[in-house]
């Protein structure tokens, strides 16, 4: 026991002394914690009922304050008219070969309600068992497949085809993973000692193509590891890794999958935060560091978008945008337009990458918990949440967001799924 | 002269806070950092579970227990962020990578098995092995009795070598 005692405590000690704490940490929490704090604590109940409502209320205010800021105008809210009340019923086994986006049903724990991307729902799914709490439901880019997080009290994860029903047995924890764009696989990104092996996978199966991939980085040597998955694409046989570990510079792979050779390599200056690249792997964000509030040094003039293929930049934002996803086709992105950060509202904005135009804007008070991307369009569906509700299921409103800058809500509230 | 008093206050309020909790934050960042493998997310973390604690002061009653308390706050507050950035893809914390010069093949295969362990047992044997709590400490952040704590981290321990005999 001693042994392994001893083997444990040096594991994590390599861990930790990778992301050694900052010097000063005690101090700036402590102020933080001061200064963040409003002096008056008073708990009056009836406020907090008060406040349910008119957060409820600013939610549907917000998204009524959505812009067509290229056009200087009040885009006025549209109701759904075809969406149902709030999840009120079973709707039936899903449709194949449609579309869909899942969301949890606040009423049957573990049903999910699967919603087209005209904002109609389509179908109900159900887990046979409750997901752990901690646990969580990804679906495919189009809602055809499935996988369940591992759960805190152990377990792999399982992969489940469409209507819920599990997919082979085969373990699927792999620390890095992501779905593929053909929905059909996903990608994997494990390191075995002084390589990466970058693999196509087949849900519930065994079955992997798998190439190493010659990542030669400074930052990688040094010991401080944050590299991940930023795309998967199957259909363009390509794969996007990145390195985010700010304030050290940012860098991009983009990799071939079918042989792991890698096509593009890019390292982007400290004044650069964080990557995020297109579901395809086409196109790639630099985020400013302004896009993090970072205030302590010099920060990139511009949030680029770049072309991955030749590195031609595409599109030049507001430093103060910070890039989180790109519509399927390549032509919007959606920006948090204030820092995006645990505990604050999100300020978003849609921006058309052709024109640089916020065709889209959300000032609300909610915090963004998440968002699906139309697999093969223009739309987003955002959920947005309390900023204090910290259920590991957030209570989420939704808001679609459509190409030519068009936005309502669903009709109700449903659980982060 | 009221505004003065108010001030005065809030000085008290932040050095009983920096007193109490001050000395866990580094815990408490690590811990976060153990949970979470995301240095930028840990610091997120434990600077949200500090607000919170200090929302909270009053319901510390007693300074023993103050660790334990607030590395409980800490675990919470990362449970709701392995939440992190939802998207249509599967997206699961990034692990920390191995990348000295030197190569134990014992300790890597125990930081591979302890990375892949479900954040529960990962966090109880961080807690009582690398921070070295006291199991009844332990169970405070788990939420266990420390006989529960006991048993959750002697299941955790068996799952890195299932052929460890425990004494």
């Amino acid at each position: 026991m001693d042994d392994l005692r001893r083997e444990i405590h040096a594991a994590f000690e390599k861990e930790q002394s990778a992301y050694p704490p900052v010097p000063t940490l005690r101090p700036n929490l402590v102020r933080a914690a001061a200064e963040a704090t409003p002096r008056a604590q008073r708990n009056f109940q009836w406020l907090a009922v008060a406040a349910a409502i008119v957060l409820a209320a600013l939610v549907v205010f917000g998204l009524m304050s959505s812009r067509l800021s290229n056009r200087g105008s009040v885009s006025p809210p549209k109701s759904n008219p075809t969406a149902g009340p709030t999840v009120v019923a079973d709707y039936g086994p899903p449709p194949a070969g449609v579309p869909l986006f899942y969301l949890g049903d606040p009423n049957h724990t573990g049903w999910y309600i699967g919603y087209n991307w005209q904002g109609v729902p389509q179908g109900t799914i159900k887990l046979s068992q409750p997901a752990d709490p901690n646990s969580y439901l990804r679906q495919s880019p189009d809602g055809s497949m499935f996988v369940v997080t591992p759960a805190a009290k152990g377990g792999n994860g399982q992969f489940l085809d469409r209507l819920l029903k599990p997919v082979g047995s085969a373990s699927v924890y792999s620390p890095l993973q992501m779905w593929a764009d053909d929905n059909r696989h996903y990608c994997t990104l494990d390191e075995s000692p002084g390589q990466w092996a970058l693999s196509l996978r087949t849900p519930g199966t065994t079955s992997a193509t798998t190439h190493v991939v010659a990542i030669d980085s400074q930052n990688l040597r040094s010991g401080i590891i944050a590299i991940g998955l930023g795309s998967c694409s199957a259909i363009n046989d390509t794969a996007v890794l990145i390195y985010s570990y700010f304030p050290r510079p940012p860098e991009e792979w983009v990799v071939r999958i079918s042989d792991g050779k890698i096509m593009s390599h890019r390292t982007y200056d400290s004044t650069y935060s964080d990557l995020v690249s297109s579901t395809d792997g086409r196109l790639i964000a630099a985020n400013s560091a302004k896009s993090t509030g970072y205030l302590a040094g010099a920060t990139a003039p511009n949030t680029l978008v770049i072309r991955t293929s030749d590195g031609s930049t595409v599109a030049t934002l507001d430093p103060t945008y910070g890039v989180l996803g790109f519509s399927a086709d390549d032509s919007v992105a959606l920006v948090a337009t204030s820092p995006y950060a645990s505990g604050v509202a999100t300020h978003l904005a849609a921006v058309e990458l052709a024109t640089g135009n916020v065709i889209w804007r959300y000032d609300g008070n909610e915090y963004l918990s998440g968002f699906f991307i139309e697999s093969s369009g223009a739309a987003f569906a955002l959920m947005l949440q309390q900023v204090s509700d910290r259920d590991p299921h957030p209570t989420v409103y939704v808001a679609m967001v459509y190409r030519d800058g068009t936005s309502y809500a669903l009709v109700g509230t449903f659980l982060h799924p | 002269m009221q505004q003065a008093a108010v001030v005065t206050a809030d000085h008290a309020r932040q050095a009983d806070f920096d007193a109490l909790i001050g000395p866990h934050l580094e815990a408490g960042y690590r811990t976060a950092l153990a949970i979470l493998r995301d240095p930028d997310e840990a610091h997120d973390a434990v600077q949200d579970a500090a607000f919170k604690a200090w929302r909270r002061l009053r319901q510390l009653n007693e300074a023993a227990s103050a660790r334990a308390w607030f590395l409980a706050i800490v675990a919470n507050q990362c449970k709701s962020t392995r939440r992190g950035r939802w998207w249509n893809v599967v997206r699961l914390p990034q692990v920390e990578r191995t990348g000295g010069d030197e190569f134990d093949s014992n300790r890597t295969d125990v930081a591979r098995a302890l990375a892949k362990l479900p954040t529960d047992d990962r966090l109880a044997l961080f807690l009582h092995f690398y921070l070295d709590l006291p199991l009844d400490e332990v169970g405070t952040v788990l939420g266990l009795s420390a006989a529960g704590a006991k048993t959750r981290v002697y299941r955790a321990a068996k799952k890195l070598k299932p052929d460890m005999e425990m004494s």
